[in-house]
């Protein structure tokens, strides 16, 4: 396939009609979510390096919108301008437009911090804080200024039962987090990310690195939270996006190929390249 | 807190304004800003005190006579306050120096000591045999005065200070003749051998600063119009083959501490290097573990002493044990200095050398040793050439510091600037110039300024090998190792 | 080649077997050469100056013109300079380095630059921040203060236990900011990301994670300071440290005992060197043990960073 087919392919994948046609009208069980989060012809620049082409997407909230692809295709980045994690690399320049709740986050008077509060995240690997459990799950509402220990218990408690990890926390609040296996971590993890109360969560392969009993144990938890928090979650484990998610993004090199009610996406690709990456001819 | 996503306000654009967040960022801002602020600050100064050697003479010629006004009042009321004859008032001055510095207990401290060290000093630098022990650089610490001395000195030209512009109102006429005193008092004493040393030092004492300034100023005349009879310009003088910045004429060649300079180091470097780069090539590649954890930490070790253990080793034990076995003339030379300045730069070329040899790919090594080369094979032919660079760019930085390096050149060197290719034969180095001679200069003064100058040298110079390390050295490793 | 065989190989064998014996052999004879010279020099100052390490020696004046007594005053003069310094130093050269590493932007010029300056900085002669400090804090700071606070008196417009401070400030400076710099990298940027997801500030963040994370760096970078700063001794030879000094220092203005300057003086400007040359190997021999225990608790703790660094 030459590359100029492929740009004019996602010409037409990117046109407004097309964007309208995926949007909430293949979903059965929740019909037309309101958008939560839009983006419009997203480049990404790493210094000369461009990472994202020309994205056009919206993810509706909550709902589980998985993004797919081989690696280094662009999800993770693309993930990470969502919260502006991007920030801190140095050289990372982006143009084109996201927009949370009709704010545009990249307009220059937007307060970050306010913005990451409701955009939470989980990592990849992870990576919880050399300190207690407890002093974990509080982080977040301490740094938003919460100073009262009831109310930090009852966040901490509540977080933890969120993320279904209370009953193996409860009783070693005060020991370091480090004690945990690595699902354990991963969930005190997404523990953490709740306690903030977010309205959107990111996870950037959030069980990749994970035993398939914990795998299982963060889809159970993201089917949970579906009811209350926009989720948008990266993987490279198809079936995993297959299982968990109802919307499915295929990015490739950089650019949004294919968008679509999961189960669409996985019988019936309206691409050739998707129908390619989900049958395993590359990737 | 914990408000459902619904009770909360929608994301609006409009900073928030964190008053504390701002207040410490701008802290750490301000603060880092001073440190930059700090270095860049001593790269200038040290240029700036330098360049009157060149540029700015008449400039301080100008000032010294501007304030001539103002000191010949200062001289004026001192010589009030202590009815005493112009040369035994500049002694008075000079020894407040020495005080200036600490005070003794071993003194005996009055005109006639005082005038012992000049003439030391004058008859130092002519000295061709040199005993390090009778150092006359610093004869103001060894004749230093407990400090009562020094308050009758300090206090005696304060009292009519404040009011200066009042006096200069009073009398025009008589500072016009004070002037001329100043003159002839300044002449009579620049007569004198030691009479530029005294007046240089009087200079130094604050509260005869500007007394001070007036005599040297009278002294500078002097010296000029001695000049310009032909007697030298400055910038022949530099390069002159006599360092005597202390006499009647002050000679700042510098060809003596350039030779010695180079002597050390090139002695320092020719012994220390091969063993620190044999060293770091025998814990890289083929000692056992064992020996390999107990070299480096003694290496380290090593890197931790200070300058001045070594100095002192070298000056009490080294050079005695040296000369019982060479039998040669004098105790402290340039052989001796030099050995124990790489004991200084062994630890640097180990550490740097070592970290290069380390630093070529395993899979370089393994493949050369799966070629059937032998452990030795690979380290001169594939793991040192591979680090050449780098174990240059480690000579280089062990240059750097034997050339700055200053208390064992202070100590073990012998400390006379000489002209002479003979090994055996005491050197000054210029780091140990500015060491010896630093506490002894006036403010301002022009062997002040040839001392600044020399820093700004060592400067330049560990700078541009700082460059040279930087931009080349680790540009050419980087290309041998990665293709880059 | 019609066979394989290793036949006529034997003398070339020989040959690459003597090379490499003779190899590491002479390369392990420079290795011995270094420990060599490290023993020597310890032992001999340790042999010359055990004697006279007593109790007494610690905690007495020096009498009968420095060539009896103690050295007492040079301790606690090294001590109160080294404590002024790192005043100084540490908390300046912390907040650089997290400046550097957080604030501001890792590849732009700016911060090449001031790289550039720190090493430049770490690797310039002593004896030209003595110069320095002479030049700018005694005769220019401390001459215009004279000059605005107390005209034509002499206080703070000469040497003094400040302005070397001051000076072996800006010599350890380069010292603090490099390991403090290396500890910050040791904090994994994971943890910094998830910090800073949660919706902490970037100060928030500092406080929380990098400073905890990078306490042992700080540590090893103030007792590497503070090691510099008791042995370097060409800064303060002309702006604070005192010949001798019977009392210890009192005020900012005062000057101060060195051990270095100490053994400096005893060894070359003494009326009666030989007379006080146990009393120098003694001195030396304190010196030698003080930056020796702050050397070593710093190769201990920076080993346990680099290993942490080596893990993250």
């Amino acid at each position: 396939m030459s590359t100029t087919m492929m740009t004019e392919q996602n010409e037409e994948i990117l046109s407004p009609q097309m964007r309208t046609t995926i949007g909430g009208s293949t979903d059965v069980s929740n019909k037309a979510r309101p958008v939560k989060v839009s983006t419009k012809n997203l480049d990404l620049f790493y210094g000369a390096k461009q990472a994202l082409k020309g994205v056009t997407l919206e993810i509706h909230e909550k709902r589980v919108t998985a993004f797919i692809g081989p690696s280094g295709c662009g999800k993770s980045t693309y993930l990470r301008t969502l919260n502006r994690m991007n920030d801190t690399i140095v050289g990372c320049k982006i143009t084109g437009e996201v927009i949370i709740d009709g704010v545009d986050i990249y307009d220059p008077r937007l307060d970050v911090v306010e913005l990451r509060k409701r955009v939470g995240m989980v990592f990849q690997k992870s990576n919880p804080f050399p300190k207690s459990i407890w002093e974990n799950v509080a982080y977040g509402p301490k740094i938003l200024g919460e100073r009262n220990k009831a109310t930090l218990n009852e966040i901490v408690e509540k977080s933890l039962r969120q993320a279904a990890i209370w009953d193996e926390a409860k009783d070693r609040l005060h020991h370091s987090a480090l004690g945990f296996s690595g699902g354990q971590q991963q969930r005190l993890c997404i523990a953490r990310a709740l306690a903030t109360n977010p309205e959107v969560i990111l996870m950037d392969e959030p069980a990749s690195a994970l035993d398939p009993i914990s795998t299982a144990k963060i889809e159970e938890l993201i089917f949970e939270l579906k009811k209350d928090y926009t989720i948008v979650i990266v993987t490279h484990n198809m079936q995993q996006a297959a299982r968990v998610s109802d919307i499915t993004a295929f990015f490739y090199l950089g650019e949004l190929i294919e968008v679509g009610h999961t189960r669409d996406m996985f019988t019936n690709p309206a691409k050739k390249q998707t129908e390619d990456y989900i049958t395993g001819r590359f990737g | 807190m914990q408000q459902k996503p619904s009770e909360r306000p929608p994301l609006t654009l409009g900073k928030k304004f964190r008053f504390i967040e701002w207040l410490v960022e701008s802290g750490i801002r301000t603060l880092s800003f001073i440190s930059f602020a700090a270095i860049i600050l001593i790269f200038v100064f040290v240029f700036k005190e330098a360049s009157p050697v060149f540029f700015g003479k008449s400039e301080a010629e100008k000032a010294s006579t501007k304030d001539s006004m103002a000191s010949v009042i200062n001289l004026q009321s001192s010589s009030k306050a202590d009815t005493t004859v112009g040369t035994e008032k500049v002694e008075a001055v000079i020894k407040g120096k020495g005080a200036l510095k600490g005070t003794d207990v071993i003194v005996k401290v009055d005109a006639n000591g005082h005038k012992k060290k000049v003439t030391t000093n004058g008859g130092k630098i002519e000295q061709e045999e040199y005993d390090p022990f009778a150092d006359d650089t610093k004869p103001d610490d060894t004749e230093k005065k407990p400090d009562n001395t020094v308050a009758p000195v300090k206090v005696s030209p304060v009292k009519p200070a404040p009011d200066p512009k009042k006096e200069i109102a009073k009398s025009k006429k008589d500072i016009q003749d004070s002037i001329k005193n100043v003159q002839n008092l300044a002449l009579q004493t620049a007569k004198a051998k030691d009479s530029i040393a005294a007046a240089i030092a009087a200079k130094s004492l604050v509260d005869a600063k500007d007394k001070a300034e007036a005599d040297s100023a009278a002294a500078k005349e002097k010296r000029n119009a001695e000049e310009s009879k032909g007697n030298s310009n400055f910038g022949k003088m530099l390069i002159g083959d006599t360092w005597q910045p202390v006499s009647t004429v002050p000679k700042f060649g510098m060809l003596p501490l350039i030779i010695g300079t180079l002597k050390v180091t090139l002695i320092s470097l020719l012994f220390g290097a091969p063993l620190a780069i044999l060293a770091a090539l025998f814990t890289s590649m083929f000692a056992p573990k064992w020996a390999r954890e107990t070299i480096k930490p003694i290496i380290e070790l090593l890197a931790g002493f200070p300058s001045v253990v070594i100095g002192f080793f070298a000056l009490i034990v080294m050079a005695t044990i040296f000369q019982d076995i060479f039998h040669y003339q004098y105790r402290l030379n340039s052989f001796v200095g030099g050995i124990a300045m790489s004991f200084a730069i062994i630890p640097i070329i180990y550490t740097i050398s070592e970290d290069a040899l380390t630093a070529v790919p395993n899979t370089l090594r393994d493949a050369s040793t799966a070629l059937g080369a032998t452990r030795w094979q690979t380290a001169f032919k594939i793991v040192l050439p591979a680090a050449i660079p780098g174990v240059f760019a480690a000579i280089i930085l062990g240059f750097g510091r034997a050339f700055g390096e200053t208390m064992i050149a202070l100590m073990a060197t012998g400390n006379a600037p000489l002209t002479s290719a003979n090994i055996l034969e005491p050197v000054r180095t210029f780091a140990a110039t500015i060491g010896a001679e630093m506490a002894e200069v006036v403010f301002g003064d022009q062997h002040y300024n040839v001392l600044f100058l020399i820093g700004a040298m060592l400067f330049v110079f560990t700078f541009s090998l700082n460059m040279l390390v930087e931009f080349y050295v680790r540009k050419k490793l980087l290309k041998r190792l990665q293709g880059k | 080649m019609a066979q394989f065989s290793f036949a006529g190989t034997e003398g070339a064998t020989f040959k690459r077997r003597l090379y490499g014996n003779v190899a590491s052999g002479v390369s392990g004879f420079a290795a011995l050469v270094i420990v060599a010279i490290v023993v020597v020099v310890i032992s001999s100052i340790f042999i010359g100056g055990y004697k006279n390490f007593t109790w007494e020696f610690l905690t007495q004046e020096p009498t009968e013109g420095m060539t009896a007594g103690g050295i007492y005053p040079a301790i606690i003069g090294t001590v109160i300079m080294t404590l002024l310094m790192s005043v100084m130093a540490v908390p300046l050269g912390t907040v650089t380095a997290i400046y550097l590493s957080e604030f501001a932007k890792a590849n732009s010029a700016f911060a090449r630059t001031i790289r550039f300056a720190v090493n430049t900085l770490a690797s310039i002669p002593s004896i030209v921040f003595g110069l320095f400090g002479l030049g700018f804090f005694v005769q220019f700071v401390g001459k215009g203060m004279d000059d605005i606070m107390t005209p034509g008196n002499l206080v703070w417009g000469q040497p003094n236990i400040l302005w070397a401070s001051m000076t072996m400030g800006l010599l350890t400076l380069p010292v603090v900011i490099v390991s403090v710099e290396e500890a910050i990298r040791t904090v994994p940027r994971d943890l910094v990301d998830a910090s800073l997801a949660l919706g902490a500030t970037r100060l928030q963040t500092i406080r929380k994670i990098i400073i905890p994370g990078s306490l042992s760096g700080i540590l090893t970078g103030m007792i590497l300071a503070i090691s510099r700063g008791a042995g370097e001794v060409a800064p303060i030879l002309f702006t604070g440290a005192a010949f001798f000094l019977p009392q210890i220092p009192h005020a900012l203005t005062s000057q101060f005992m060195h051990l270095g300057y100490h053994i400096y003086v005893l060894s070359t400007q003494s009326a009666n060197v030989d007379k006080t040359i146990p009393l120098q190997y003694t001195t030396t021999m304190v010196l030698l043990l003080l930056t020796f225990t702050l050397n070593i608790s710093a190769v201990v703790l920076r080993s346990r960073v680099r290993s942490k660094l080596k893990a993250a």
